[in-house]
């Protein structure tokens, strides 16, 4: 071992002591022009978001100054006083709006969830025959996600009896591929048949072994779907298989109040605030877990 | 009592616990999205008339493909500018993808809002957030490709206005102004790949990169010998994804097209439309993950 990479070592192992991840030196230069890069993109991606914020507090009058002003001159709250208002003239109760969401969100995301991981272990990690046709139709199935397909979904759900129910918000978003490829890919990437063996001797179910082994490992690959998953739940809109009043998602009941036009224009905003609220804060949570799992293969 | 003997193998055993376990997902999956599937099948075939309480089919054979083909002078143009539009514009969602995860992956001061920043608009646009945003004149100015200057939304014209000057034809002069606009869209559709991007390379064991900085491998060494084939099939997935995003976006003509056809009611010809335009995809796919699968052998 050469004195360069002994150093290294040593550098290695101090950060390992301090618990850092070990990310090696970059020139100055390099480190300047990243930065920079950066800045132009969250510029970019941030505009968008900046302005629902500052519309959100721009008073009446200066919505009708001719050209539109990007800034706020006397920012007020009176947009979300106005929701308070607005709220309490809807003909359901805002909890039952509330309640709704979360439900559905929460129902949906969790259940998604165990279906994901249960149906991605045997097709990653099995030799049942047909594992190959399994994961092909999951790759074609993610064409078939959108817009095209509501009219002939409305009809397998009149069938099935379940329209203007709780579950036909949350049934159809089930039908998802996308999160359990991602798993399939992760755990096949990641899980080491042996370990799997191991754990088989050491007399695990396969359902002891997918929870306590399995998925701790791809917890990276699951926390993905979770925040892709709740998304699609918690921004669901204004469902075509719902009609009652009350079974109505909190997201249908806010774009309610917002399109009136312009003199609503910043209640709406304000509206869109409060409803990016909870997936911002998942979002956060989210990835900071992500970081945090540092997944080894479990192996020495 | 005399032990009941199994009938089935071990090895049966084993891979009826593995189809127990994929089979609720693929229940799912059946009614939500394979029954509509054959149903357009169905429909490609027949004269679909609307009527009152349900819809009334007569089988008129190969007609609707006749139309689409030989009498609709656009469906075959837009078709083919889907696919071409396709093989640029997915490249390069990619390689700006797996390089901003790559940065953003590196500890740097400021990481966390940067990364907030990049994701957060792209997490919580989506449904209603996003309808409520269109509907606002100056914010979907922004969003698609006019600048803020001085407060006002502004196009930009200033880089077309130096092209001139510099004497460049008019298709050098389009294809800048066309990257530059298409900038907020790029960056825009990257968020997604660089989540997922980023859950692949957390679950890389740093103990590779430990081991060639013992080595001495250079950055880029890393990259192309580490991180490129520890994350094929994280690269499999996002190909897949990015394609079929790309394919099903409202934006695309052929999408487009398709929808503009369910809304007029003429379900035999959207029908024969979207089977064609997915079976196109469906190869594309298949082939994108032939080539992906033997780069991953070769590099793997």
């Amino acid at each position: 071992m050469n004195e360069k990479s002994f150093s290294v070592f040593r550098e290695i192992s101090r950060r390992r002591r301090e618990n850092k991840t070990v990310t090696l030196s970059r020139s100055k230069w390099g480190m300047a022009g990243i930065f920079l890069f950066l800045l132009i993109i969250s510029v970019y991606m941030a505009i968008p978001l900046v302005y629902t914020v500052l519309q959100s507090v721009k008073p009446i009058e200066e919505y009708y100054i001719y050209p539109p002003k990007f800034y706020v001159t006397n920012p007020t709250l009176d947009n979300y006083r106005a929701i308070l208002d607005s709220v309490e003239s809807l003909g359901v109760p805002f909890t039952r709006y509330l309640f709704n969401a979360v439900f559905t969100t929460v129902v949906g995301t969790g259940v998604y969830l165990i279906l994901a991981l249960v149906t991605a272990y045997p097709i990653a990690k099995s030799k049942i025959k047909g594992v190959k046709i399994l994961n092909a139709l999951l790759v074609y199935a993610m064409l078939f996600q959108n817009d095209t397909m509501a009219t002939l979904r409305f009809v397998v759900m009149s069938r099935m009896g379940i329209i203007d129910t709780y579950w036909a918000v949350i049934l159809p978003n089930l039908a998802n591929t996308m999160g359990v490829f991602l798993l399939v890919q992760f755990m096949s990437s990641n899980i080491s048949d042996s370990i799997l063996e191991a754990a088989r001797i050491d007399g695990a179910g396969e359902f002891k072994i997918l929870f306590r082994i399995v998925a701790p490992s791809v917890k990276a690959g699951w926390l993905t779907v979770l925040i892709f998953v709740f998304q699609s739940y918690w921004n669901a809109g204004n469902s075509p298989y719902i009609y009652s009043e009350n079974l109505k998602h909190i997201s249908e009941a806010m774009s309610s109040i917002a399109v009136s036009g312009i003199v609503r224009a910043g209640t709406g905003m304000a509206v869109t605030i409060l409803l990016m609220i909870p997936t911002i804060i998942i979002f956060l949570w989210n990835q900071r877990s992500i970081m945090n799992t540092m997944a080894h293969s479990g192996l020495k | 009592m005399k032990k009941k003997k199994s009938f089935l193998s071990l090895k049966g055993k084993e891979s009826a616990a593995g189809r127990m376990f994929v089979l609720p997902f693929y229940v799912g999956f059946l009614l939500f999205s394979l029954t509509p599937l054959v149903k357009t099948l169905i429909m490609t075939v027949n004269d679909v008339k609307v009527e009152y309480g349900g819809y009334n089919m007569s089988y008129i054979g190969l007609e609707n493909f006749n139309y689409i083909y030989n009498v609709d002078t656009d469906f075959l143009y837009n078709l083919f500018s889907a696919v071409g539009n396709m093989l640029w514009q997915v490249p390069v969602v990619l390689i700006v993808s797996i390089i901003l995860a790559q940065i953003i992956n590196t500890r740097f001061f400021g990481r966390t809002f940067v990364r907030a920043i990049l994701f957060v608009p792209v997490i919580v646009m989506t449904g209603t957030v996003v309808l409520i945003i269109q509907n606002d004149v100056v914010a979907s100015a922004a969003l698609n490709g006019g600048i803020v200057a001085g407060g006002q939304i502004e196009y930009t014209t200033g880089l077309e206005d130096v092209l001139l000057q510099a004497g460049l034809g008019s298709k050098v002069i389009d294809f800048f102004i066309t990257l530059t606009n298409g900038m907020f869209n790029l960056i825009w559709k990257t968020g997604v790949q660089i989540v997922i991007f980023l859950a692949g390379l957390q679950s890389i064991s740093p103990t590779l990169y430990e081991a060639s900085a013992i080595e001495g491998a250079t950055q880029w060494e890393n990259f192309f010998k580490i991180t490129l084939p520890m994350m094929m099939p994280i690269i499999v997935i996002n190909t897949v994804f990015t394609i079929v995003d790309f394919f099903t976006d409202s934006t695309n003509e052929a999408m487009n097209q398709v929808m503009v056809a369910v809304k007029n009611l003429l379900f035999g010809r959207a029908a024969a439309m979207a089977f064609s335009y997915f079976v196109l995809i469906g190869i594309m796919i298949a082939a994108v993950m032939f080539i992906l699968s033997k780069l991953s052998k070769k590099y793997g």
